[in-house]
């Protein structure tokens, strides 16, 4: 069976266009097929989120793709016009994003949210309440959370309304960029099982993004490790860290054992 | 809701009789008298007894303490006063001046909301293009411009220029359209600004960048997420907004001799009659008053969920 | 938002934000210290005495003893205009000046006392805010009688409790880092601490804003010389000026018109001097379409 790649990212680079175009991302490739989990890795600060962002479109208003190409099931995303990339945005590709707490909008109602994520998948009425409430249910949130608004919620609630609405979007290609960031052990926990929840449920192809390889390894069969905004090494984290590998996977591989003593 | 009614009433309160207090004073601690003032403007020659006679006519012989609760319950019965100048009651010629303001300003607020919301939306939202760009150099050159200089400006091209209008002289409604335009124009510069300024204060928002990546549509995004967070900042805006009408009303009217109640104010300024400017203030401050709180219940009424000192700008 | 991608783009936001920035900032400097070098040394560039009545030439059209013609009165109206600088301006300044010095020493009392002081002082602002800001700039210039230092305290009276709050929230913040703390742990003097601490904190975003509302100040106090209730004639007020020249406005519109475009430059120019500076400071970055 050839293998299409779902999304292909070739030699991407990002770059500050205010900032005599000072490269934050440079010449980033990887590609993701059909159910396939890949992690991506790095330290803080070493360009993970902007490829998300690159890839969601949603990249701040100075920094711009100054060169390579994001192609979703062969299509350019880069070269689309905007009717396009909406209809893929959410069904197509969707981001989990960090820092839940800023993610959800503070003065709409979570029935609200839930509500219009389930219009853009064109669903609508009884059908609608029906798909949210067995996506609440799968990500074990109460249903009266659906009468409150964000501000109620903690931050791992957050994150799995975050996880309800890809539930409720099904996408193609799910995004999870550092979905556990600011949450204690037991929260994280309970987040990575409801993203094993949704990635079983909606089969998506998942592009896990942390600074955290034992979370990784929960999730992921393969992952990338970037440093300074390139991609240096790839490894299969079935297999033991090879000694030749990259500096950067060394010293992530080292950290963490060093954690687990 | 009830409750915050409440609360909101009852610390108005405390505000509303401060008000009074300075309407009062601005009366009770005039320099000079004012009876002696008004006869000697008038050419009228007097007597000690007469003027002494007047005083206690209209009470100005009692403590000012005194005069101060005298008065409050003569406001309490809408009893505003005696026009010195004219020797009318204030309260009717306020009936008389009040229509003309009223229109002015409940017009201009009207359409410079309207224009506001639009100017402000594309100036924030499309930045890069000559379409915004321009309409973001015309709000910036429209703040700039004393209304007065807009309003002679506008009259030099439509009424001397064009002849579309009557100069300087009021007969029918058709004679509103240009100071209400004036009054629209320079008002919905200042209101725009603020439009854009929130707008892209909630685009750089987090839950933007969600809203983006669901796949909603422009009109979504715009419509339901960024529009619901600008709206309580904007509607006390709206409620101080409608105070600077109420205000720039006194130099429009007086550009296009609107007898309006700024016209009817500067006249008492003119004649140093006090009971006229004393209920000028007072009325005013309270419709203001009435605005800012009518803003405050919208907000509270839209958003439950925020608390009172969430909404912004003041 | 959308990917920002296309390389035309580019060079295209970058002509923008510079335009926004820099130029707007160095527009409206270049305009301020024209104005500022008239204000010092008006009298001394214009043509002919400010004051000086021309019967024979009254309301002329431009000429070379003239060049923006006359008044009503024949006087030179560049001459005016151009020595009326340092009244205009030299007011809204004085204004601001007053405007601080009632608005920084509420301010800081308020925060730094806090309780009951800060309530009253409060309350007291907000009775002052709780009247349309030029309503009750009328009623003060109303009690005092129509003058141009009644204009100036009317406006400062109206205009303070704002600032007074914005000084208020400014001093808290700074009021509360760490190091004021710690020095007020080392049993610092309060006025020391004031002094030390917290002036240098806030003074400059004071004067940013302050900076900001001379724009306003403008506005208001010419708008008040226009009503006849600010700078009486024959004072070469720019307000006041355009107040004279409004009968002879039907007769020739163009004697309003140069008053009103130093009056319009005037105030963008501050306008666009605090466009650039908010520009600069702007740290957002808005997703785009």
């Amino acid at each position: 069976m050839v293998d299409i790649p779902l999304l292909q990212v070739q030699n991407l680079t990002i770059a500050n266009s205010t900032q005599n175009n000072e490269s934050l991302v440079e010449g980033v490739s990887f590609s993701l097929s059909a159910g396939q989990r890949l992690g991506l890795i790095g330290k803080s600060g070493c360009g993970k989120s902007l490829t998300c962002h690159a890839i969601t479109g949603a990249l701040r208003a100075p920094l711009t793709t100054s060169s390579g190409s994001i192609r979703f099931q062969g299509q350019d995303l880069l070269a689309m016009p905007f009717a396009e990339k909406q209809r893929i945005r959410g069904t197509g590709i969707f981001c989990i994003f960090q820092s839940p707490g800023s993610a959800l909008h503070p003065s709409l109602t979570i029935a609200t949210q839930l509500l219009e994520t389930a219009g853009n998948v064109s669903l609508f009425g009884q059908d609608a309440q029906q798909t949210i409430s067995q996506a609440l249910e799968a990500v074990s949130l109460p249903q009266h959370c659906l009468k409150q608004y964000p501000n109620a919620l903690s931050g791992g609630m957050k994150q799995r309304v975050m996880m309800a609405m890809a539930l409720i979007l099904k996408p193609t290609v799910l995004i999870a960029d550092e979905p556990t960031t600011g949450l204690d052990v037991i929260t994280e926990h309970e987040t990575l099982e409801a993203l094993n929840v949704v990635q079983q449920e909606t089969g998506s192809a998942l592009l896990f993004v942390s600074h955290d390889l034992r979370i990784v390894r929960q999730t992921c069969t393969s992952v990338l490790v970037m440093d300074a905004g390139q991609l240096v090494d790839a490894c299969d984290l079935n297999q033991p860290i090879a000694p030749d590998c990259h500096h950067a996977t060394a010293e992530i591989t080292r950290a963490m054992e060093r954690l687990q003593l | 809701m009830k409750q915050f009614v409440f609360k909101r009433t009852l610390s108005g309160i405390p505000t509303l009789f401060g008000m009074t207090l300075i309407g009062f004073l601005i009366i009770g601690l005039t320099p000079g008298d004012p009876i002696e003032m008004e006869l000697r403007r008038l050419g009228v020659s007097f007597t000690a007894e007469q003027v002494e006679a007047l005083r206690v006519e209209y009470g100005l012989d009692k403590p000012l303490i005194q005069r101060y609760f005298i008065w409050l319950l003569d406001l309490f019965r809408l009893d505003l006063g005696t026009s010195i100048a004219s020797g009318r009651p204030v309260l009717e010629l306020f009936k008389e001046h009040l229509p003309i303001t009223a229109t002015l300003s409940v017009l201009a607020f009207v359409s410079s909301l309207a224009l506001s919301l639009v100017l402000g939306t594309v100036t924030a939202v499309s930045q890069r293009t000559s379409v915004s760009t321009s309409l973001y150099v015309l709000t910036m050159f429209l703040v700039s411009v004393p209304s007065f200089w807009l309003a002679l400006f506008l009259l030099a091209v439509f009424a001397l220029g064009l002849g579309w209008f009557n100069l300087l002289q009021f007969g029918n409604a058709q004679d509103l359209i240009l100071p209400v335009i004036t009054l629209t124009l320079g008002n919905a510069a200042v209101m725009s600004r603020l439009v854009r300024e929130r707008i892209i204060a909630v685009m750089s928002e987090d839950y933007i960048r969600l809203a983006i990546t669901k796949g909603l549509s422009r009109r979504a995004i715009l419509g339901r997420h960024v529009f619901k967070s600008i709206l309580p900042p904007l509607i006390t805006n709206w409620a101080i907004s409608f105070g600077s009408l109420l205000g720039g009303s006194v130099i429009i009217e007086n550009i296009f001799n609107l007898p309006g109640l700024g016209q009817l104010a500067l006249q008492a300024i003119a004649e140093r009659d006090f009971a006229i400017l004393q209920a000028y203030l007072l009325f005013m401050g309270l419709v203001f008053f009435l605005a800012n709180f009518a803003a405050d219940l919208t907000n509270h009424w839209l958003m439950p969920q925020l608390k009172e000192d969430d909404h912004g700008v003041r | 938002m959308a990917y920002v991608d296309s390389a035309k783009s580019i060079p295209l936001s970058r002509a923008t934000s510079l335009f926004r920035g820099k130029t707007t900032f160095l527009l409206g400097s270049l305009f301020l210290s024209c104005f500022i070098i008239l204000a010092i040394g008006g009298e001394a560039f214009a043509p002919n005495p400010p004051n000086q009545i021309d019967l024979l030439h009254r309301l002329s059209a431009p000429s070379l003893t003239y060049p923006l013609g006359t008044d009503h009165l024949g006087r030179c109206i560049l001459s005016r205009l151009m020595t009326g600088t340092a009244l205009s301006l030299g007011t809204a300044l004085t204004t601001a000046g007053l405007i601080l010095a009632i608005a920084l020493p509420v301010g800081l009392l308020s925060a730094l006392c806090k309780g009951w002081v800060d309530a009253v002082l409060m309350r007291i602002a907000d009775i002052f805010l709780a009247f349309p800001m030029l309503v009750f700039a009328l009623a003060i210039i109303g009690y005092l009688g129509a003058s141009l230092t009644s204009a100036v305290i009317g406006v400062a009276l109206a205009w303070w409790p704002g600032l007074a709050r914005l000084v208020r929230t400014l001093t808290l913040e700074a009021a509360s880092k760490e190091y004021v703390l710690a020095s007020r742990q080392c049993g610092q003097k309060p006025l020391n601490i004031i002094a030390k601490h917290i002036l240098p904190q806030i003074l400059p975003p004071l004067l940013v804003v302050l900076s900001l509302e001379m724009a306003g100040l403008l506005l208001v106090l010419s708008s008040l010389s226009f009503l006849g209730l600010g700078a009486q004639p024959p004072a070469a007020e720019w307000g006041a000026m355009l107040n004279e020249a409004r009968p002879f406005f039907a007769e020739r519109p163009s004697v309003v018109l140069a008053p009103g475009i130093v009056i319009i430059l005037a105030v963008l120019s501050f306008n666009l001097v605090g466009e650039g500076i908010r520009f600069q400071l702007d740290k957002r970055k808005p997703y785009r379409w």
